[in-house]
């Protein structure tokens, strides 16, 4: 779109529907302005006047302003977190977006400008976002210009796109299953405008935009090389780095203080113990995304196997036997990974009385693997084990009665590193490999726990902080320069 | 769509309507390169526009804007369509939505088309739901 269409349009549009003035009012007195401008045609989008009822705290009564007030409420939880003495616009629009019953794209943000030396500029030859540039200069490069530009899907919860799913508009972050937090969505997204991102270097390829870096590649510390982006000489070092597991990590200070204070301390760990363990030992747990967390206070429960497969495994994708259901009772479920999900392994023991659940990895793997899934009814710790730990677990209940081993778990919390850090406790970065476009390198890791608002997936228990001791965004963006 | 369909829709972006006698696809069954239907020619004027799009400039529509050199020697880059973050959700087996970053403009319209089941099955192994 056209700087003089946009503009047309906004002028359009705030006169058609009156709206400047509840645009104005909705910017927050912080410590850094927000306008949203309004790029939607008069009757959609910011301008919808489909009536509407009040919700979580959105006062608005048609669609169109629900829309504009929680997008200035995202807005205005950025401008009390960050200070400039130049107003930060975001051109918006709600639009209709590619979707149907079952995906949509929910929308796009990013920042529509980098600059590079400008008068007071930290570092020589280094990208900076539009909206960054602005506040260390004091002034616009483009007096009323949008520095971010955000498109969201206008049709989310309609027939064909995702009907059982739309925007939750609600300001209080008590979205009801199913639907959309859209003010968590525009936080995030909002973010990447403010410079949470590599670009405008290529996360991948590891290419800078002629031939300079951005800021953002001072901080990516790599593990492998010792080095940062910014020091590799070549773009085939920064690719490899882009899919370089686990060894990306954000170097900067402010991150680096704060993160004791937000990330979980200790590493998941099962301590194995009881008369039948000739060597009683901690191991490595992985963690699962529901159900009881891992935690400074231990738990502890008797092991007991589920066994319904013929090799004297056990899968539990079925509801238990009489047999397994006695033998499970009040005790902790080990069983087995693979053919359903752990959701239902996990609500087949707990039918049966089982107080937890350890689940054993069904191939040879470095690390236990991640229990994903959701259940809110699932209150119960579980863990998972390497398939050589279960093993090892396996042969301690050789001995074991029809109700009881005594062999014990306790899941627990071991050492002083940071969940998402690694060991000299730099927050790591999202590097899967393959490399998976728009969520490597410009995320933090999915291993953080408590989960940040810039991991790649929005997970369903973010709040609307972005500070410590909740989240680790505004440390990072007073990294870069905020 | 094969490889060879794709290039073909390269020569579209570069030549225009003019080179739509040109362009040809690899049937998928025979192996044979044959002139395109409807259907398929549709499906390269999609993949067409996406690459256009995603190449132009969000403030100006410019397509591959480079950067300008501003009074005081500073360089201003406008980013492009390419550039900006996209918000994807899809429904897993199981009814579980799952909302993830996409940066890949083209990734994002054809997940949300429906297009790459492979997507929803590496967000559930990812997710480690199984």
């Amino acid at each position: 779109m056209s700087a003089d269409r946009t503009s047309l349009l906004r002028r359009l549009a705030l006169v058609a529907t009156g709206c400047a003035a509840l645009l104005a009012a909705g910017q927050a007195a912080a410590q850094a302005t927000f306008v949203i401008l309004n790029n939607n045609s008069p009757g959609i989008g910011f301008n919808d006047p489909t009536p509407a009822t009040p919700v979580g705290g959105n006062t608005g009564t048609t669609l169109g302003q629900q829309r504009q007030i929680a997008a200035q409420h995202a807005a205005n939880i950025w401008g009390a977190n960050l200070s400039s003495p130049v107003p930060i616009y975001i051109g918006a629009q709600f639009t209709a977006l590619t979707c149907t019953e079952t995906s949509a794209v929910l929308g796009s943000a990013g920042a529509t400008s980098s600059q590079r030396n400008f008068v007071g500029a930290p570092f020589a030859d280094t990208w900076y976002p539009v909206a960054l540039r602005n506040k260390l200069v004091g002034m616009e490069a483009s007096p009323g210009a949008a520095q971010i530009t955000m498109n969201f899907n206008a049709n989310l919860g309609t027939p064909g796109c995702l009907p059982a799913s739309p925007w939750y508009l609600g300001l209080d972050n008590n979205a009801p299953p199913g639907h959309i937090n859209l003010v968590v969505v525009l936080l995030h997204e909002f973010a990447h405008g403010l410079g949470f991102a590599v670009s405008p270097t290529n996360g991948s390829t590891g290419a800078r935009s002629s031939l300079s870096p951005s800021i953002w590649e001072r901080f990516m510390f790599d593990n492998v090389t010792g080095l940062t982006w910014f020091q590799m000489t070549s773009n085939a070092q920064r690719a490899a780095s882009s899919i370089a597991v686990d060894k990306l990590a954000w170097q900067g200070s402010n991150v680096v203080a704060a993160a004791p204070s937000v990330l979980r301390q200790g590493i998941a760990t099962l301590g194995i113990a009881g008369k039948p363990v000739s060597n009683p030992r901690d191991v490595t747990a992985g963690e699962a995304s529901f159900g009881a967390p891992f935690s400074a206070t231990p738990f502890t429960g008797e092991v007991m196997p589920v066994v319904d497969q013929a090799n004297g495994t056990g899968l539990a994708c079925t509801p238990l036997s009489a047999a397994n259901a006695r033998a499970v009772s009040g005790k902790v479920a080990l069983v087995d990974r693979g053919t359903c999900n752990f959701v239902i392994k996990a609500n087949n023991v707990r039918a049966a009385g089982a107080i937890g659940m350890i689940v054993v990895d069904n191939v040879a793997a470095a690390l236990p693997p991640n229990i994903g899934g959701s259940d809110p009814g699932i209150t119960f710790p579980m863990a998972s084990l390497r398939q050589v730990d279960g093993q090892a677990l396996r042969a301690d209940l050789q001995r074991r009665s029809r109700t009881s081993s005594g062999v014990f778990a306790t899941f627990k919390l071991t050492g002083t590193q940071l969940a998402g850090a690694d060991l000299a406790g730099r927050v790591k970065l999202f590097t899967p490999n393959p490399f998976q476009g728009g969520s490597s390198v410009s995320h933090w890791d999915t291993t953080a726990f408590r989960h940040q608002l810039m991991e790649p997936a929005i997970n369903g228990d973010l709040t609307q902080s972005v500070v410590p001791p909740i989240d680790l965004t505004v440390p990072l963006f007073q990294d870069i320069g905020w | 769509m094969n490889r060879l369909t794709l290039l073909a829709a390269g020569a579209l972006a570069l030549a225009g309507a003019a080179a739509q006698a040109q362009v040809v696809v690899r049937d998928a069954q025979t192996g044979q390169l044959r002139a395109p239907n409807a259907a398929e020619m549709q499906q390269l004027e999609v993949a067409r526009q996406l690459r256009d799009r995603a190449n132009r400039g969000v403030l100006s529509g410019k397509l591959n804007p480079q950067p300008v050199r501003m009074p005081g020697g500073e360089d201003s880059l406008e980013h492009t369509e390419a550039m900006m973050n996209y918000s994807v959700v899809v429904t897993l087996p199981g009814g579980r939505l799952v909302r993830q970053c996409v940066a890949d403009m083209a990734m994002a319209e054809r997940v949300a088309r429906g297009e790459m089941p492979s997507f929803a099955k590496s967000m559930q192994e990812r997710l480690n739901e199984r």
